[in-house]
């Protein structure tokens, strides 16, 4: 008992997130109890499943940027510029799939590196870096598309099976999308928890004198970080082909860098640096996954969806910060008061 | 040689010629001449000032956003406040009210715009980035539920085209109301960023914080007063917009934010705060005019354009720390 009421005391933003999603369910059941009735169940829980993949994709790159008190604006533009380049392969030289997914990586990775090069080794802030690179690769990839978009017919048969087909789960089908992102997620989990690279990245985010001291190349972990983060948008950019069906030069990735900075942030990822979980980003996506979903599904009319949405992720901000500032206090009084009790 | 104080122990004169207002100075100059020898019409004063109105809305949020960078913060739901002011100034006349009581309701409620991020930001302590993304939404969902698809418009015929009421003549070049409002504004904001004590404590908070509160200074009030005049300006610059536009959609603007960020950046404004320059701001606004319409008139194509404001962003910033670049190489 102790010790599964110290297990939710030390993940507190996580369980927070959690209690947001269920709400979030609870409130469109009574609204609309025939949502989560039996039929309609199964098609919420899969609109859901679709939109988490992408997102969550990128956001596990996103949380390490963050981790290391960085942020990463050119994530939209990158995939965008990745699965245009593997889409042209596609129209005009006959790629089969397989090639088109290691072009894409290679080229996001690329672009990664230019983005890591310049905020690691040349020290120049993050956000004007990728401020600067996210207008370059978007006008790179209306360069090299010429403004046209490489359509559903002109990519490799098979691209959207990804999407159609999965693991059978119960009732629920799974789609190998999710499935991909899940295992990703799991990888990050384990990099992050226990190799050195992973420890690095938040020793050089909480305090990067005390890491370069301890004998970190902070640089290298840096630069490191945003090219994984360019191959993560080389991946996100295929499952984004995948999930849409074609490739759109001003379309694909459009806005990806807001949705998930926030998924990012609700999950848990301080903005100071050093702290964030690859279970709260998860959490995080799942919960803008069901507020998009739901909205939807509840009947909200399509014209309040953005509103709903903005105030959600508000809210999300003042319950975690309510919440977090409630446990420090409780934490505070019982210093207090272990401290009196030793004299 | 830096001085105890930070400034340069060096003459006035050398101390000038250091400025980081010498970067998008120079590149100004650069495209001015570039676009002025591509093109005839971009020698023409007259036809610059026409086309450049639609930009000055987005410099004036530009001068604000300044201030607030400085004091190491940012504002990304400018454009959206901007949106649902107009939005509310035009539902409002609409809804029977004369036209000159719709416009302080417009300009109210981008304040109100600015009280939520404020409140939010300052008093609860909540990162600002992340407050705006989320008001970014609500601002402009606002405007969607209102208007939905359709736009608002058939406003008074004195309140269409404010910008082409010319204030001076110079020969054929008309000087509007617009580009001389954002001037005065920008001239206002010099003296309160780098004379008054309001944009000391601005630069304070945006330096250190903690020392900002240990020389008692109300960091929180400075906060809310910068959203809250972010959020005035930019209901000042929405309803601009609307008066060009002559209707108002729920996508005035969209995406623009970057925009505003890259001129007060490439202005030299240092994004972790403590250091921020109106002449900057505004040198690198025009530059960002000379550019659009440059490339426009230089039938340069719009997605090319994006690529040379990308690179044009990264180069302002490369160049004038090469020096700076070359040690932190070395160092950690």
């Amino acid at each position: 008992m102790k010790e599964a009421r110290r297990f939710v005391t030390q993940n507190v933003k996580e369980f927070v997130t959690l209690a947001f999603i269920l709400l979030i369910y609870l409130v469109a059941g009574v609204l609309r109890p025939e949502v989560l009735s039996g039929g309609r169940m199964a098609g919420v829980v899969n609109s859901v499943l679709l939109w988490t993949p992408l997102n969550l994709t990128m956001a596990l790159g996103m949380m390490m940027v963050v981790i290391m008190r960085g942020i990463d604006l050119s994530i939209g533009s990158n995939v965008a510029l990745s699965a245009m380049v593997a889409g042209i392969l596609f129209r005009d030289h006959g790629a089969s799939l397989w090639q088109g997914i290691v072009v894409a990586v290679a080229v996001g990775a690329a672009c990664g590196m230019i983005n890591g090069f310049l905020i690691a080794y040349l020290r120049i802030p993050p956000i004007i870096v990728t401020l600067g690179t996210m207008n370059a690769y978007r006008g790179l990839t209306f360069i090299i598309s010429q403004g046209k978009q490489v359509t559903g017919y002109e990519l490799p048969p098979g691209t959207t099976d990804f999407v159609a087909e999965g693991v059978r789960l119960g009732g629920v089908l799974i789609p190998w999308l999710v499935v991909i992102s899940l295992l990703l997620a799991l990888v990050f989990y384990l990099i992050l928890k226990y190799t050195h690279f992973g420890r690095e990245v938040y020793a050089v985010g909480s305090n990067r004198e005390a890491a370069y001291l301890r004998g970190i190349n902070c640089k290298k972990t840096e630069f490191l970080v945003f090219t994984i983060v360019g191959a993560l948008c080389g991946i996100t950019a295929m499952m984004s082909a995948s999930r849409f069906g074609y490739i759109n030069p001003s379309n694909t990735g459009k806005g990806l860098e807001f949705v998930v900075i926030s998924a990012t942030i609700i999950g848990g990822v301080s903005v100071n640096g050093g702290k964030g979980t690859v279970v709260g980003v998860l959490l995080g996506c799942l919960l803008l996954g069901t507020v998009n979903t739901m909205i939807a599904n509840v009947g909200i009319p399509g014209t309040v969806q953005l509103f709903t949405y903005g105030l959600i992720i508000v809210t999300a901000l003042l319950v975690d910060r309510i919440v977090l500032s409630l446990d420090s206090k409780r934490r505070m009084a019982q210093q207090v008061a272990g401290k009196e009790a030793l004299r | 040689m830096k001085g105890l104080d930070g400034r340069s122990k060096r003459g006035k004169l050398s101390a000038v010629f250091s400025r980081r207002e010498w970067v998008p100075f120079g590149l100004l100059l650069a495209t001015l001449i570039v676009s002025a020898s591509l093109s005839e019409s971009f020698r023409d004063l007259a036809y610059l000032l026409r086309t450049t109105t639609r930009y000055m809305e987005l410099g004036m949020t530009a001068l604000t956003m300044t201030l607030i960078v400085s004091a190491g913060m940012i504002d990304l739901s400018v454009p959206a406040t901007m949106c649902c002011s107009a939005t509310v100034a035009a539902l409002a006349f609409h809804a029977g009210l004369p036209m000159e009581a719709a416009i302080p309701l417009g300009l109210l409620t981008g304040l109100a715009c600015g009280a939520v991020n404020g409140l939010l930001i300052a008093y609860l302590n909540l990162p600002s980035m992340i407050v705006t993304i989320g008001t970014m939404s609500v601002f402009r969902g606002i405007s969607q539920i209102f208007i939905g698809d359709k736009s608002l418009g058939k406003f008074p015929e004195w309140f269409n085209s404010i910008e082409k009421i010319p204030v001076f003549m110079i020969g054929k070049a008309r000087f509007g109301v617009t580009i001389l409002a954002f001037i005065l504004l920008a001239f206002a904001f010099y003296l309160v960023l780098h004379k008054t004590g309001f944009g000391r404590k601005v630069l304070a908070v945006g330096a250190n914080e903690q020392a900002a509160i240990f020389s008692s200074v109300n960091t929180r009030r400075v906060k809310l007063q910068l959203f809250l005049l972010s959020g005035f300006v930019s209901g000042i610059a929405g309803l601009l917009t609307m008066s060009r536009l002559l209707l108002v959609r729920y996508d005035m603007n969209l995406n623009s934010e970057i925009d505003v960020v890259a001129m007060v950046l490439l202005g030299g404004a240092e994004i972790s705060g403590g250091n921020g320059s109106i002449i900057g701001t505004f040198i690198a606004v025009l530059l960002v005019i000379v550019l659009k319409t440059g490339l426009i008139v230089a039938n340069v194509t719009s997605d090319a354009q994006m690529f040379m404001m990308g690179l044009i962003l990264l180069l302002s910033i490369i160049i004038p720390n090469i020096g700076k670049l070359v040690q932190g190489f070395r160092d950690r």
